[in-house]
This record gives C-alpha cells, sequence and structure tokens, in this order.
C-alpha cells in the first residue's frame, strides 16, 4: 500500500517506529497488515471487492485479492475460507481444504470454511466430513452464509432420508 | 461431536431415498448427490456412496459461492487499530468522504462554482431532513417537492433552507447536481444521497472544501452496513460508526441541534432569494406556490403537485393509523363482563372496523396516486425521448 517505504529521490527512507515494525514483522510478532496499518474496515472493503469479482465470475482476480488479504494477515479466519472457495472454484482441492482447515484453526466456528471443507471430504469418501457439515449448521444457526444454509439443507435431507428409511424397516 | 443419527446405522440402502427427499426439498443435483454421499457415509452404506459419488457430474467448484464471515470476537486480530476520531479511508466502498459545508473556495477560485458545492454539502449532510420534507417516511429519495418545502420549513435549519432555496432558484445547477435527470431506460432518476456525493467529491477533487465533519457511515444512503456477501457483524457495527447516528435516526451529522426555534430567519441568515408567496403547510396553499413557482417547468409542477397529493394521503394514513392503535388499546381495557360494558365493547369493536375500512380506503387512494404519478412521469420521459430523437 505504499505507506512503509517511502522514496524521495534516490533515498529511500524508514522511520524509526516503521523499522521497529518491520523486526516484529520479521519475527513473527506482527502481521504485515499491522505493520501497513490496514485496519478490520479496509480488509472488510477489499474482501467485498473480491466477493465482487468471484460473483461475476472473475475467479482469477478474486484469487488475488484474497491471496494478498491472507498475506496481509493469515490470522483472518474469513479471508482464509474465503480464499479457499476460490481455489475450490478453480479446480485447487487440495489448496481449498488446506485454506479451510488453515481457516478453522483460527475460527472453529467458521461455518464457510465447515461446509465446504465437509463437502470435499465426503465426495473424497471422508465420513469425517459429515461431521463438517454438522457443524457448520451448528456455527450458522441463522443461515447467515450460503455455506450455513447449504450445510442445513444437506443434513436435512439425510435426516429426513435416514428417518423415512427406519421407518420403513420398523414396517417391514 | 456428538449429532444423533439414531436408526440411521443399519440401513441397507438410500441412494433413491435421498434422492426422494433432496427433490422434495427441492436441492439440486449437486446437493442431492452430496447428500447420498454422506448418507452412504453416515450409513457405512457403500452403495449410496458410490451412487453419489457417480452421479455428482457436476463439480464441486460450481457449488462453492465466495463469502466472507468473520469471527464474532477477535475479528480485528492481526489488524492495525482503527485510527482515532476517523473513520477507516474504505470504511464505505464507493462513498466519497465527507466534507463540512465551510471552507468551500480559495483566491483564484470561482466563487459561483463554490457556492454550487458548498450548497451541495449543506443537502448532503442534511439529506435525512430533506427527504422526509414531503414524504415522511425515510425512503433514501429527495424529490422537487421536498426542495420546495424544504425552503419554506420555518423548522429547517437555516443552511438547508438558503441550499434548497439555491438549487430552486438555479435550474442549471439543479440539472447539473441531477435532481429531475430523466434516464432513457426507466423515466426519472431518484434524487439520492449518492449524487449530493459525487457533487461533493468532484468539488474535492477541484479543490473546494476541506475534509472534515461527518463521515459517510453517518449518512443515510451508507447506513446498513455489511456488503452483501459480507453477513453482518453486530461487533463491529458500533465500532464502525464511529459515534455516528444509527440508520433510521435523523441526519445531523455536525452535531448541532437543527434549528427547531420556529423563527423564519436567524439574524445573519440571508433571506431566501424568492420565496414563494403565501409560503405554508396548507394544502391549497402549497399548490398555489408550486404553480406560482418562476424556477419549476410545467412538468416538474405537476409532479410536485402530484407528490403533495400524495403527501397528504400519507399523512392522513399515519393519523388513522395512530387512531387505530388507539382504539385498540382503548378496546382491550374495556371489561366486557356487564351488560354496559359489553355494549362499550360492540361500540369500540365498530369504531375499529370503521377505521380499518377507512385506513383501507387511504392506501388504495394512495396506490392510485402513485401510479398515476408514475404514469405521468412515463408519458413526460416518453414525450422528452421523442423530441430527443427527433432533434437526432
Amino acid at each position: 500500500m505504499g505507506r512503509i517505504i517511502k522514496f524521495q529521490g534516490n533515498a529511500m527512507q524508514i522511520h524509526q517506529e516503521v523499522s521497529k515494525k518491520l523486526k516484529a514483522f520479521a519475527q513473527g510478532k506482527m502481521t504485515w497488515a499491522e505493520v501497513e496499518g490496514m485496519t478490520f474496515e479496509e480488509a472488510k472493503a477489499i474482501a467485498q471487492v473480491g466477493c465482487d469479482l468471484a460473483a461475476a465470475g472473475r475467479i482469477e482476480e478474486a484469487r488475488i485479492i484474497f491471496e494478498g488479504l491472507v498475506e496481509g494477515n493469515p490470522k483472518d479466519s474469513a479471508s482464509r475460507a474465503a480464499l479457499g472457495t476460490v481455489y475450490q472454484r478453480l479446480g485447487r482441492f487440495d489448496d481449498a481444504v488446506a485454506e479451510y482447515t488453515a481457516a478453522v484453526e483460527h475460527d472453529g466456528d467458521n461455518p464457510v470454511a465447515l461446509a465446504n471443507r465437509g463437502e470435499i471430504r465426503l465426495r473424497r469418501g471422508d465420513r469425517g466430513g459429515l461431521e463438517d457439515l454438522f457443524k457448520a449448521v451448528r456455527a450458522d444457526p441463522q443461515g447467515e452464509t450460503a455455506a450455513g444454509r447449504r450445510a442445513r439443507s444437506l443434513v436435512k435431507a439425510i435426516e429426513l432420508a435416514a428417518a423415512k428409511q427406519a421407518k420403513a424397516q420398523v414396517g417391514s | 461431536m456428538s449429532f444423533d443419527l439414531g436408526g440411521i446405522l443399519n440401513i441397507a440402502s438410500g441412494g433413491t431415498l435421498v434422492d426422494g427427499v433432496g427433490e422434495a426439498l427441492g436441492l439440486p443435483k449437486p446437493v442431492r448427490d452430496l447428500a447420498k454421499i454422506a448418507f452412504g457415509a453416515a450409513t457405512g452404506n457403500p452403495l449410496a456412496l458410490i451412487s453419489g459419488v457417480a452421479g455428482l457430474v457436476e463439480d464441486l467448484s460450481s457449488t462453492a459461492k465466495t463469502e466472507w464471515k468473520p469471527r464474532q470476537g477477535g475479528a480485528s486480530d492481526g489488524y492495525a487499530d482503527e485510527p482515532a476520531g476517523g473513520t477507516a479511508p474504505f470504511a464505505s466502498a464507493g462513498a466519497a468522504p465527507a466534507a463540512s459545508a465551510a471552507t468551500y473556495y480559495s483566491r483564484g477560485q470561482d466563487p459561483g462554482e463554490a457556492d454550487f458545492y458548498r450548497n451541495a454539502a449543506v443537502l448532503r449532510d442534511h439529506f435525512r431532513q430533506l427527504e422526509t420534507e414531503g414524504f415522511p417516511i425515510p425512503d433514501n429519495v429527495a424529490s422537487p417537492y421536498d426542495f420546495i418545502l424544504a425552503s419554506n420549513d420555518p423548522n429547517a435549519s437555516p443552511e438547508l433552507r438558503d441550499a434548497a432555496q439555491y438549487f430552486l432558484s438555479n435550474p442549471d445547477q439543479r440539472v447539473r447536481l441531477g435532481l429531475g435527470y430523466r434516464r432513457p431506460s426507466d423515466g426519472i432518476a431518484p434524487f439520492t444521497i449518492g449524487m449530493l456525493d459525487r457533487a461533493v467529491e468532484e468539488g474535492q477533487q477541484r479543490g473546494y472544501g476541506t475534509v472534515h465533519g461527518s463521515g459517510p457511515a453517518a449518512q443515510p444512503g451508507n447506513a446498513g452496513g455489511s456488503p452483501p456477501c459480507i453477513p453482518p457483524h453486530p461487533a463491529h457495527h458500533a465500532h464502525h460508526a464511529h459515534g455516528a447516528p444509527p440508520p433510521g435516526a435523523p441526519s445531523n451529522p455536525s452535531g448541532t441541534p437543527p434549528a427547531h426555534s420556529g423563527t423564519t430567519t436567524p439574524p445573519g441568515a440571508p433571506p431566501p432569494s424568492t420565496p414563494p408567496a403565501g409560503a405554508s403547510s396548507s394544502g391549497g396553499s402549497q399548490i398555489s406556490d408550486i404553480l406560482n413557482d418562476p424556477n419549476l417547468s410545467p412538468e416538474e409542477k405537476i409532479e410536485a403537485i402530484m407528490e403533495s397529493r400524495v403527501s397528504s394521503a400519507d399523512d392522513d394514513l399515519l393519523d388513522t393509523a395512530k387512531q387505530l392503535d388507539q382504539a385498540r388499546v382503548d378496546g382491550s381495557k374495556i371489561d366486557a363482563s356487564s351488560d354496559a360494558g359489553k355494549e362499550q365493547a360492540a361500540k369500540s369493536q365498530n369504531n375499529i372496523d370503521a377505521l380499518t375500512r377507512r385506513l383501507q380506503s387511504i392506501v388504495q387512494r394512495r396506490t392510485e396516486m402513485m401510479g398515476m404519478l408514475t404514469n405521468i412521469s412515463q408519458t413526460f420521459h416518453e414525450s422528452a425521448m421523442r423530441c430527443i430523437s427527433n432533434i437526432r
């Protein structure tokens, strides 16, 4: 964002405070977003651009946006989950699962990461995917996210089918 | 993890069953196939599992939707703190940073242009009051009729009155602002705070005005917060507002109380340049005000008259709704155990029925007037388009 290192003529100027921040960043004590002074609201606005790009089918550009956000703040579970969805849409399922897993590590109740990871795991025949789906439903009880709503539909379908079959078995 | 899958672990088959249930629930095919896989995984049923995987022709990549859902607590972990006393530069994407109405031009700049930008900033700062001058329920849209009312409203601040009068007296500047602009596609474009934001932003880019005062979050057009793909985040709404009034509150970003003293013009403030004769809130004189206003075109006059009629219907609607509410409250307090009480309750019910019928007729009248207004706007627009196409 050009806030940290300023070029003045041929000389590169770094203020003392900035120098401290860079050291902290190098030691892993600060994220690059903190060094740059990027606030949560700024990140939210940038993420909105990424979401809009993805919704418009401009997935590569959305990938660049979310990769940038994740580089800036790897602790941001929302950006990691969003990057996972972008990877998923690009067919990079391993990368997607890695991002979802990282998102869940930072925020165990992220419905986007849980629902999408659950679906991928199920597709691979991993029974643990079902657990992710149930967690996603519990993490998003109001259905605020599309992923949460999808997980709820899936779980409902499974439960209904199971109930019907159990009833049929009892009848026979 | 403890989820109840009671009774489903002994199931032998299920692919078809899941298909049937999924269809009944209206699930798309990829999701139904996923459900089959999940069903198979949950029940240990390889048939359902295989059926689901085979049926999942459409790739999972098409089902994923990119969403950004921040954590409820500590979402800003890893980000810098918000700067004290100011809104983040990207806090409202697409909105211009706010400018107060003061300090609008310096030496060498055009005073006429400065007037335009200053008055636009005033309207932007008082947009909530402006847009509710005619139609009392905030809808984030102002009309020429609102401008006429604001220019004569003794309860409006002198700045708002002067700004409204400025644009009424300067048709060119009004057009430049976008008030009454007709879109080729669907008639008159609604006059929103976005148009004022653009004017103020343009002024700032040209060096008019200074950046201080209210933030975009304080503006009604930007109230509401989260963009579509970002679910609401209560923890950050309060943080984001920076002391701005809540959505729906009257816009008064400067923090100064509005002039509700009832005086028409405070000392030092210039009177409106062309005050319409007999300005008052009564319906008849409002219409004569509109008819006598030399700054409005015939089309704008007709539209303003129609809007004034709609506005009076709105007042009736609100009054009747209040009466109905009161009648219901009174009716609920009546003790219907005695004969006198029963009689009173019957009277109260009759009153409620009459008010309900009146409310229905007012709503119908308002709907008809709105339809008429829409038709008139459409006709004017079509006429204008015909004229333009003839010129071409």
